[in-house]
């Protein structure tokens, strides 16, 4: 397995490539964006973009937000910055951790916002999460599509065209080049955002079992729609310089928020991903598809940063990377499969030269709030085996 | 802002819908022309061309006067985007069909790409195009990928702007004057090719 | 240079939902005779248009196909008007005007399979009328103890040639273009049949494509390695793994084999 000299990011990373000297492109773009941007610029651009909407609406933006160290510092920034009005948008994808809603409840008496959160049916995310991983080894297309729709469709309903969204693509893949300029729109969910599927796509594929409604909020609304209130959607992290480390920083100090523990994640790196219970389930998978999952990417961070060392980057994957997570069990319940189905699931997903060798797998720990973690909602068994046995066998 | 408005030539040789939408999409008015008598409400007119040297150059003279077209090019100075074997058909003659003439408004021949080994001919697919000039969206001695579907070529001209190269070297697109030429699909190459005819649009604004 | 070819492929067929309504969905298949819903077939063109996928092969593949049927004219009319890449459309093209009507509505090449067997003369008809690059001959075998078979779909039997010459044949008919599918690799993860790319790719003046069988990336790689073909076609492979034309595309990039980026 070919791996970037610089990060160690292995070569099933989606969209690597590697230059001449053995890096990579996420490293060549992490250099690009601290040497070849002109954030001075970039700056005057957002002081004009914000010009442009502040004051005018009923919002001047809206903000997704999930309470996460990105959308934290989005809505922290913004509000600092250009003492902003913004509407709160939150999707709720089903795993919110108690921490998360402590912060959510801090962060927002501090800065003072209003918030709207939207929490799905339930019945339709199982269904929804079960057919993508059968289709796309993720179980998340109900969150991906959800966080980037829903949002959209409250801007079209409440005529608020602005949206901040947090880092561009280019921090951590190479969908996107700097000389594009990315924006969160249509082309951007077609391409990564929705794993391939449009909810118009899923509707058919689940024949019937779930109303055309329930899909409304993962359909990304259409051009002329978003065209008609004058949307612009764009990532902070494209008019200032994205440091998730400060920033994470910044935000615990000014505003209390707080880290947390995430299964299979080294505790240094408490500010990563703390919002989803379902994270090591997620990180698991990849292990077996890619063969590198949480504890690669945060450490190919901090090597980029020459924060750490290589031996200690190895040295962290050794510890933390490939474990089987104790949220496994609350997942395998909530889709209705099989431990055992779970892993031929992933590995008919394997992106080569990655190989899975289940029997190396070693067990993660839990979190101390893992008991707080609901696992209501257990998927009945008789549908989900129709599914898989109608999805392997091509029954149309 | 006055849409632009778009004047594609229609003589029966190939597909001029993508064309059409890819300019609509672009915000253009466009029209289908059957004949070039009355362009009042035109500001610029494209010449699509698929198929043979020889289907084309039959068509094209059947449906429309080549006098009246070449005045409409040179006298007027309509800005005239050709595609293809559109492109083709500026010169004397093809190879394809030696029998017939070109529009004789540029002075070269159209030849049959020559073999090269293992090299495959037609020539489908996705290749680069090195621009000669800064070029509105696209920057001198840079690379873009078009796609490209053609077995003729117009070699290396003095208007050549664009360059690439399978068996051989050639023409990719040329221009002079008012009229801007491409051997690919402009309206099948996805973002540079939007951003070609964008180029043509605001070039000739 | 000219680059290689990444190329989803979908089917689509009519298919009746819990409501009775008949709507025209995209489809894989396996061993093409079981199907697989894949979704919307104008959502999944602007989807494989928005990851940059280099081309599509869209074939019409119901039993029945009147190509000209007002539903299937709306639906290419769809493609071309939202999407702005190359379309190779084909299933159940029987004649010039099937032909015609195709090229004329967004088809930049249209592909023939079935109607080889009755009028291979066709062939020369439609390169003499459009342009031997519009004309895409479609081939559908199987291999058995290591004898290659034609397979007639239409008919469902089939034709013990000599592969290369039977190709050979056609393409002095003037084809432009060459599909070769596995039917036995279709949808079965076995990999590309690369002995038969080999062949024909390397013994052949015109492109050839190759499809049936993508499970990996590393089937890409070593097909486009080991062979002259000029594109892949796969349909299962992008629809329904952790996939995308993009992330392939880089991890076929990274064996130094000449892509778009």
């Amino acid at each position: 397995m070919k791996s970037c000299i610089n990060c160690l990011l292995p070569e099933t990373h989606e969209t690597i490539n590697f230059d001449l000297k053995g890096f990579c492109n996420v490293c060549n773009n992490f250099k690009f964006k601290n040497t070849k941007i002109n954030w001075k610029e970039k700056k005057k651009e957002l002081d004009q973009l914000i010009k442009k909407f502040k004051g005018k609406y009923d919002y001047d933006c809206i903000i997704p937000f999930s309470g996460g160290k990105d959308s934290t510092w989005t809505l922290y920034y913004l509000i600092k910055e250009y003492n902003l009005k913004p509407l709160v948008v939150r999707f709720d994808h089903g795993f919110f951790r108690p921490n998360l809603e402590e912060n959510v409840k801090k962060i927002s008496r501090n800065l003072g916002v209003d918030i709207i959160t939207f929490t799905p049916n339930w019945k339709v995310v199982q269904k929804l999460m079960l057919q993508s991983l059968l289709e796309k080894g993720d179980f998340c297309w109900h969150c991906h599509t959800g966080i980037f729709s829903y949002p959209m469709h409250v801007a079209t309903e409440k005529k608020i065209p602005l949206l901040f969204w947090g880092e561009p693509s280019t921090e951590y893949t190479a969908y996107y080049s700097h000389n594009e300029n990315e924006q969160v729109d249509e082309k951007r969910f077609n391409r990564f955002i929705n794993l391939g599927i449009n909810a118009e796509d899923m509707y058919l594929k689940l024949k019937g079992e779930v109303d055309i409604r329930d899909l409304k909020p993962y359909t990304f609304p259409d051009v002329i729609s978003l065209k008609n209130i004058g949307c612009t959607s764009v990532c902070l992290g494209s008019f200032i310089k994205w440091n998730p480390k400060n920033q994470a920083k910044i935000i615990s100090k000014e505003l209390g928020w707080k880290g947390d523990e995430v299964e299979n994640v080294p505790s240094n790196y408490n500010y990563e991903k703390i919002e989803c219970y379902m994270q090591g389930v997620r990180d698991y998978l990849k292990f077996i598809k890619r063969g590198y999952s949480r504890p690669s990417h945060l450490a190919a961070i901090d090597l980029r940063s020459n924060r750490i060392s290589k031996k200690e980057a190895l040295l962290i994957k050794k510890n933390f990377e490939g474990r089987r997570p104790p949220s496994l069990n609350l997942f395998l319940d909530f889709v209705g499969i099989s431990e055992n189905e779970f892993i031929n699931i992933a590995i008919s997903h394997q992106v080569s030269p990655n190989i899975h060798n289940p029997k190396k797998t070693l067990i993660g720990k839990k979190t101390s709030d893992f008991e707080a973690w609901s696992a209501d909602g257990k998927m009945d068994k008789k549908y989900s085996k129709k599914i898989i046995n109608s999805f392997q066998k091509f029954k149309c | 802002m006055l849409k632009k408005k778009i004047g594609i030539i229609s003589y029966k040789a190939g597909n001029i819908y993508s064309i059409q939408k890819s300019f609509e999409y672009l915000g253009c008015e466009v029209s289908i022309l059957q004949n070039i008598n009355n362009l009042k409400n035109i500001n610029y007119l494209v010449l699509p061309g698929v198929g043979s040297f020889g289907h084309c150059v039959k068509q094209l003279s059947k449906n429309f006067s080549l006098s009246i077209f070449k005045k409409t090019i040179f006298k007027d100075q309509f800005p005239l985007l050709c595609i293809c074997v559109g492109m083709q058909m500026l010169g004397n003659l093809s190879q394809e069909s030696p029998e017939l003439n070109g529009l004789n408004i540029f002075n070269f021949t159209v030849f049959k790409m020559k073999e090269k080994n293992h090299l495959k001919i037609p020539h489908v697919g996705w290749n680069d195009v090195i621009f000669k000039k800064n070029f509105k969206y696209f920057k001198k001695n840079h690379k873009y990928d078009f796609y490209f579907d053609h077995s003729y070529i117009v070699k290396e001209d003095k208007f050549c702007i664009g360059l690439s190269e399978h068996t051989e070297k050639f023409s990719s697109i040329i221009q002079n004057k008012n009229i801007l030429a491409c051997q690919f699909h402009p309206e099948k190459s996805q973002e540079n090719g939007i951003n070609f005819l964008k180029t043509f649009l605001d070039f000739y604004a | 240079m000219l680059k290689r070819r990444l190329i989803p492929k979908l089917l689509i067929k009519n298919f009746n939902n819990k409501k009775n309504k008949k709507n025209l969905v995209f489809c894989t298949s396996e061993n093409f005779k079981k199907f697989r819903i894949v979704g919307d077939p104008v959502s999944q063109a602007k989807i494989y248009e928005s990851q940059k996928a280099d081309e599509l092969i869209i074939l019409f593949c119901d039993k029945k196909i009147n190509i000209k049927h007002l539903e299937n004219l709306k639906l290419i009319k769809k493609f071309s008007s939202q999407i702005f890449m190359p379309l190779t459309i084909g299933g159940g093209v029987k004649s010039i005007s099937d032909f015609e009507f195709l090229l004329e509505n967004g088809a930049d090449k249209v592909s023939i399979n079935s109607i080889i067997f009755e009028r291979p003369k066709i062939i020369n008809e439609a390169a003499k009328k459009f342009g031997s690059q519009c004309v895409v001959v479609s081939i559908d075998f199987i291999e058995e103890k290591k004898k290659v078979f034609i397979y007639n779909n239409k008919k469902k039997n089939y034709l013990r040639v000599d592969l290369l010459s039977y190709i050979r044949k056609l393409i002095s008919y003037g084809a432009g273009e060459l599909i070769l599918t596995d039917i036995n690799r279709d949808g079965k993860n076995s990999g590309l049949n690369i002995e038969v790319a080999k062949l024909i790719s390397e013994n052949v003046k015109i492109p050839t494509i190759i499809s049936g069988g993508c499970s990996v990336a590393e089937d890409f790689i070593k097909c486009f390695n080991q062979t002259e073909v000029q594109g892949i076609s796969a349909g299962n492979f992008f629809s329904f793994k952790d996939q995308n034309p993009i992330q392939t595309r880089s991890q076929i990039r990274n064996s130094k084999i000449n892509i778009r980026i």
